[in-house]
């Protein structure tokens, strides 16, 4: 017979199971376990018939990609010996079981191969069986308050939004020197972290046999030759993981409410347990080929909106350990000059307008804030009207405009509605409709209230 | 309703209601209103109970009364919900509000890109 009530103490796991999976990244405390990584990714390896990888950690997600143009593209029609030494010594040091299984070269992407493996086995087999012992209002009832919530909140959000962007900003660099596009702040600051990072990460895996036969052969100059190659070369980008990232907490945040509360028994409950432990071994996401896998750690920082949707008006709306970011306004990723040329006030009034991309000009309007666009486009007075509030204060309102016209906002002015704190004395500027012509109607628009009630009690 | 009260603090704005909408669920005490950046936060202290119907925002206060404070969170701490003693402000002065039902609102701002209107969170 299926369950078709919970009790209230189950009810009540619902939030704490939803908020925990939640918190688990957008809270930015959790950094990567490197050893428990391991141990759920060759896991996961095995469970899909293939061999333990080689495993490089990555700060980031745009570390990733740079690790995996670094192995499969530095090396690809690159003097044999460089990469023959390097997979000699990685194969003599962890085995040549895996030697074996890679071959000459490291193999295909295997992200679908994982993907349908963990699905039908796992996410489909447990899945049914919940259909089978839960009544469909609680599925329903779980679903939307776990599994969609959180599916909406980080696939949705974050998860595809930073995968689309460096996906985007990978690709738009495709056919161009990499370097100059990247820029100065790249090499500087992220390219130096991540080939630490690599460096650190073959010391980590192959130990000082390589170090000393790589470091000695080749010495400090491969640093300046990865470089010089990369600089040359186009950076690719690889399809990241289906199964292995933040994207699937959505629907095992779902099954995990069910194993915990013990609601239904699975002969995969080890399965599962094995792959949440994975998850919460601090992965962000990963690319997975045949015999190499590289992973990333969670951001230091994650900035949302009230909807939450990455959004910050001041600075990046995520951050990795690396350096690298990615800004956003309300969910769209925008380039970081909008921030850097705001803060440098090099943002002109010709710039503004020069700018023919919409949704670039919507996020110079929220960098900049209402005060500094309203001076940047020169607004003028149009009404000024005094209220007398219900506790005898006077307040002084006043309607403001641009002169010009803008045709990407429906070839209207700019509108704003002037209001002074009564606390602070601090002058504020909100937006309003364009179609105003009284300053009283454009401030009791921003409100429930209409025109003639908005009078108050109560003011600071 | 006439001669309800009527309050503004900030972006926040309020007017008392004749009773609780009917559905309105009951939740526990939360902040009206997060700054976004800021760590500034308006809450109501006191003998207030919170509700919440269709994202509208309720509250109950009692015959001890509620105070509408606007505080940086790191000033707050649970101890502060029961009570109507003033904490360190932020910006705005605090109101004390007597025993009734109200509903708060976040003061909006037109956004001509997306052509609506979003709540305004300093």
């Amino acid at each position: 017979m299926k369950l078709e009530t919970l009790t209230p103490a189950q009810e009540a796991k619902i939030p704490e199971i939803r908020n925990y999976w939640l918190n688990y990244i957008l809270s930015c405390q959790n950094r990567l376990d490197k050893e428990k990584a391991r141990k759920g990714i060759e896991w996961m390896y095995n469970y899909c018939g293939k061999k333990p990888p080689i495993i490089i950690f990555m700060d980031s997600p745009f570390g990733c990609q740079v690790a995996a143009n670094f192995f499969l593209k530095f090396f690809e029609n690159k003097p044999a010996n460089i990469w023959a030494n390097i997979r000699d010594n990685i194969w003599a040091n962890i085995g040549d079981n895996i030697g074996d299984n890679i071959g000459a070269n490291i193999g295909a992407n295997i992200g679908d191969n994982i993907r349908d493996n963990i699905r039908d086995n796992i996410w489909a087999n447990i899945g049914a069986n919940i259909r089978d012992n839960i009544g469909d209002n609680i599925g329903d009832n779980i679903r939307a308050n776990i599994g969609d919530n959180i599916g909406a909140n980080i696939w949705a959000n974050i998860r595809a939004n930073i995968g689309d962007n460096i996906g985007d900003n990978i690709r738009a660099n495709i056919g161009d020197n990499i370097w100059a596009n990247i820029g100065d702040n790249i090499r500087d600051n992220i390219w130096a972290n991540i080939w630490a990072n690599i460096r650190a990460n073959i010391g980590d895996n192959i130990g000082a046999n390589i170090r000393a036969n790589i470091g000695a052969n080749i010495g400090a100059n491969i640093g300046d030759n990865i470089g010089a190659n990369i600089r040359d070369n186009k950076l690719t980008h690889y399809e990241t993981s289906w199964m292995g990232c933040v994207g699937n907490y959505g629907w095992v945040a779902y099954i995990d409410y069910f194993l915990q509360l013990k609601l239904i028994h699975s002969d995969r409950e080890k399965d599962f347990n094995a792959f949440k432990d994975l998850l919460l071994s601090g992965v962000f996401d990963m690319i997975q080929f045949d015999g190499l896998c590289i992973v990333s750690d969670m951001p230091t920082k994650i900035v949302r909106n009230a909807a939450g949707r990455l959004h910050n008006p001041n600075a990046p709306s995520v951050e990795f350990k690396d350096g690298w970011c990615q800004y956003n306004i309300n969910g769209r990723a925008l380039p970081s000059w909008i921030w850097e040329k705001a803060a440098s006030g090099e943002i002109s009034k010709e710039l503004f307008l020069k700018e023919s991309n919409s949704e670039i000009k919507g996020g110079i309007y929220e960098v900049m804030g209402q005060k500094r666009m309203m001076d940047l486009l020169g607004a003028i007075e149009v009404d000024t009207r005094t209220i007398t509030h219900r506790n005898g204060d006077l307040e002084v309102v006043s309607l403001l405009k641009t002169k010009e016209r803008f045709q990407e906002i429906g070839n209207d002015p700019f509108a704003w509605v002037k209001m002074v704190c009564p606390s602070t004395g601090t002058q504020y500027l909100q937006g309003v409709e364009p179609h105003h012509t009284n300053a009283l109607d454009a401030i009791a628009s921003l409100s429930p209230f209409k025109a003639e009630e908005y009078s108050f009690d109560l003011r600071s | 309703m006439q001669n309800v009260l009527r309050g503004h603090q900030g972006d926040v704005q309020f007017t008392e209601i004749k009773s609780i909408p009917t559905g309105a669920k009951k939740i526990a005490n939360k902040p009206i209103a997060l700054g976004e950046h800021s760590g500034h936060m308006h809450v109501l202290t006191g003998d207030v109970q919170m509700f919440e119907i269709e994202g509208r925002i309720i509250c109950a206060v009692g015959a001890d009364g509620a105070r509408l404070q606007h505080v940086h969170e790191s000033n707050f701490s649970e101890a502060c919900w029961k009570t109507t003693n003033e904490i360190k402000k932020a910006d705005h002065n605090s109101h004390l509000l007597p025993e009734g039902n109200y509903e708060f609102y976040i003061q909006n701002s037109y956004n001509p890109y997306s052509r609506l209107m979003e709540q305004v969170i300093d």
